[in-house]
């Protein structure tokens, strides 16, 4: 196999895994902060998809990034508002309420832009939609993706090292009752980070929203990918997630080019993997839960 | 606090699966606002009640209105003309969700709800429905069977509406085997049954015609796969003169976005079937791929009196241009109307008999029920997709028609029968 066939399927592999990246990292924060595992999340990705939808035919693609996910996180801030009984509690009785509220944010998607197949188009930057390499054409969007998300995760990274909410979020990750004992209002702070968990999963419902069919069951298909990477990374590890999204993420891209038969076991077989040897995690450390 | 928290969350799950119909097979109406409401009005005397199962929730739910609307459309039409046999028509609808599993609950409850006719589409789902109408003396009425269905576990209550694989077989081989461009295929195609007896029964006839074809290999994903990206690419490298996408549902507009990211068209020949349906090309207006070679079966676009009137009543009756599904649904309606009448009953058994060998009329010409393995002969189109100022979205341009010859005789069924 040409040298450029497998430098065109990693950059595929990396693009895919940086998406599922960024809709994992939000499902890692309000894990680690929250102790809550948040199983709309691939309904909330949807759902900036759908905004995406709406939204890109009247203020163009790039407003759309900005706005969508805005759009999204306002909802999850409503949400937060059902989940709050729960705090604290066994995270079974967490996860189905979430997954009750992921089947309504299905059909109410359905009902909201009709059960028809949308697309978006494609954004198109430097007057080309594609660029010359290795003898092929590449697709200049899937480029756009990888600088993206890979802004978003030195940005996160930055929020977290470097700001005071950062700052925060790492001591209520920590050590809760401390924070509260310091007479910082968590609640809100729990609001916030929900709030900004649901808005990454909005960032890559709108990244990949020009190169799918956008339609409201894709997000049990988009929860079980994030759930496969958080699995192997680590359920409070945004490190993790971001590491084993690419490992996923590339697995499958050549996977498809040498294992055509049977590599979309190989999320599923890496999973079970990790769960025998490491459960807690490839990227956990020791004492995470 | 406890109890209250069961009780709460309890309560939040029973309504938000109240609210959804998750895996729910009650009644719904359409939720879909083009579409009329799934059950004509009833008259006070009793009516012939005829069943649809259908995903009007899950993965395939953009396919319903083109299901429902045409079967909604052809009752109303039959119940202005006074209905049938004295009786109005009524359609009884049921949610299977798109999932095969569900479909055994369905047809009870369509059974239960005194329908006369079943009509459910699910890939993979026809035995099981077949084997329950031979329990239950129903007719029930498929889109495509795999060729097993038609001999071995042949039900004499079970028909097929839809296209069948060894007619597909003929049309893509006559319109494969010249193009002698082509020296090698790739099939990428929906893990079903019905897509791997269809590349098992092409590929012996074109090795046999052209011995210089070469088999690059096969791709089979899952009927909701959602990520072609990696897909496209190993198609690309494998640099494969035509890849052959039998891909339905959600599955190939997804591929589609992704195969225009690649430019996939302008590198390789691409043929599919069911791709040219308006419910794929709508959602992509001026988008849609050009020189995709298709074969499909409501060519809305055809400049013929019976096609534009047909047309111009569904998107009366939906505000939707006709889908491949709709033609199925049509033709179930037209059919199971004519041999009602015919029968002059609604008796199972009579209904049958008038159903096997009978012609009737359609917006694509005549159509014969073949009655040795219940196939209706349905005309094919072969096209290739592009666009005309008339229609909103892609079409299938120098369409070509394809229906006497291309089914089993009787003989050959009957040696697929006796074949071990």
């Amino acid at each position: 196999m040409e040298i450029s066939s497998f430098v065109r399927q990693l950059l595929v592999g990396i693009s895919s895994g940086m998406i599922t990246f960024v809709g994992a990292a939000g499902v890692s924060l309000v894990c680690s902060g929250m102790n809550l595992l948040n199983f709309a999340q691939g309904a909330f990705m949807m759902l900036g998809a759908f905004l995406a939808f709406s939204l890109v035919p009247i203020l163009g693609f790039w407003w759309a990034l900005l706005i969508a996910p805005l759009g999204v996180a306002a909802v999850g801030g409503l949400v937060e508002f059902l989940l709050r009984p729960l705090y604290r509690k066994n995270m079974l009785y967490q996860l189905i309420l979430t997954m009750g509220i992921g089947f309504v944010m299905i059909d109410a998607m359905q009902l909201i832009w009709g059960p028809f197949i949308k697309t978006v188009k494609t954004p198109v930057l430097f007057d080309t939609p594609s660029i010359a390499m290795l003898g092929t054409k590449f697709p200049v969007y899937y480029f756009v993706i990888i600088v993206i998300a890979g802004l978003f995760a030195i940005g996160l990274w930055l929020m977290f090292e470097r700001t005071k909410l950062g700052m925060t979020f790492r001591a209520i990750i920590s050590d809760r009752p401390m924070v509260e004992a310091l007479g910082i209002n968590v609640t809100s702070l729990y609001s916030i980070m929900f709030m900004l968990g649901v808005w990454m999963s909005g960032v890559a419902g709108v990244l990949i929203s020009p190169i799918i069919a956008i339609f409201p069951q894709k997000s049990m298909d988009i929860l079980f990918s994030i759930m496969t990477v958080i699995i192997i990374g680590g359920l409070t590890s945004m490190k993790g997630a971001f590491f084993a999204a690419l490992l996923v993420g590339i697995a499958l891209s050549l996977g498809s080019l040498y294992l055509s038969w049977f590599y979309t076991l190989l999320p599923g077989l890496l999973m079970i993997a990790v769960l025998l040897i490491r459960p807690q995690g490839l990227f956990a450390g020791s004492d995470q839960k | 606090m406890k109890q209250f928290l069961v009780v709460f969350l309890s309560l939040v799950v029973v309504c938000s699966m109240l609210l959804t119909g998750c895996n729910s097979t009650t009644t719904t109406t359409t939720s879909v606002s083009t579409t009329p409401t799934t059950t004509s009005t009833p008259s006070s005397t009793e009516t012939i009640k005829l069943g649809i199962a259908l995903p009007l929730s899950g993965v395939f739910a953009a396919s319903a209105p083109y299901q429902l609307g045409v079967a909604q459309m052809r009752v109303d039409e039959i119940n202005a003309a006074g209905g049938l046999l004295g009786k109005k028509l009524e359609l009884i609808t049921r949610d299977n969700a798109g999932d095969p599993s569900l479909m055994p609950q369905v047809l009870n409850q369509l059974k239960q709800a005194g329908c006369v006719t079943i009509f459910g589409i699910i890939g993979g789902a026809d035995l099981v429905d077949f084997q329950w109408a031979t329990q239950n003396h129903i007719p029930v009425f498929g889109s495509n069977g795999d060729n097993t269905e038609r001999t071995k576990d042949f039900s004499k209550y079970g028909f097929y509406v839809g296209p069948m694989d060894l007619g597909l077989t003929k049309v893509l081989s006559e319109h494969l085997i010249p193009q002698t461009n082509i020296k090698s295929m790739y099939m990428l195609a929906g893990d079903i049954t019905f897509a791997h007896e269809t590349w098992d029964s092409l590929w012996p006839i074109l090795t046999k015609a052209r011995p210089d074809i070469k088999n690059l290999g096969q791709t089979y994903v899952g009927v909701a796969e959602s990520d072609f990206s990696a897909t496209v690419n190993s198609v690309i490298a494998k640099n494969p003169d035509y890849l052959f996408a039998l891909l339905g549902g959600p599955v190939f507009p997804t591929f589609l976005q992704q195969a225009k990211q690649f430019d996939l068209v302008s590198q390789m020949n691409i043929g599919g079937i069911y791709t040219l349906g308006s419910q794929t090309t709508v959602s992509f207006g001026k988008d849609y791929l050009e020189g995709l070679q298709s074969i499909d079966f409501m060519p809305f676009w055809l400049d013929t009196p019976e096609m534009k009137a047909f047309t111009a009543a569904h998107l009366k009756a939906t505000k939707l241009y006709p889908d491949n599904l709709t033609a199925f649904f049509d033709y179930w309606m037209l059919s199971i109307s004519a041999a009602i009448k015919k029968a002059g009953s609604t008796d199972p058994d009579k209904m049958v008999a008038a159903l096997e060998g009978l012609t009737f009329d359609a917006p694509t010409g005549k159509i014969t029920v073949d009655p040795w393995d219940h196939q209706y002969e349905i005309p094919m189109y072969y096209s290739t997709s592009g666009y005309s100022p008339d229609f909103p979205m892609a079409i299938g341009l120098n369409s070509q028609r394809y229906q006497e010859g291309m089914y089993p005789s009787q003989a050959e069924i009957e040696a697929m029968k006796a074949a071990p």
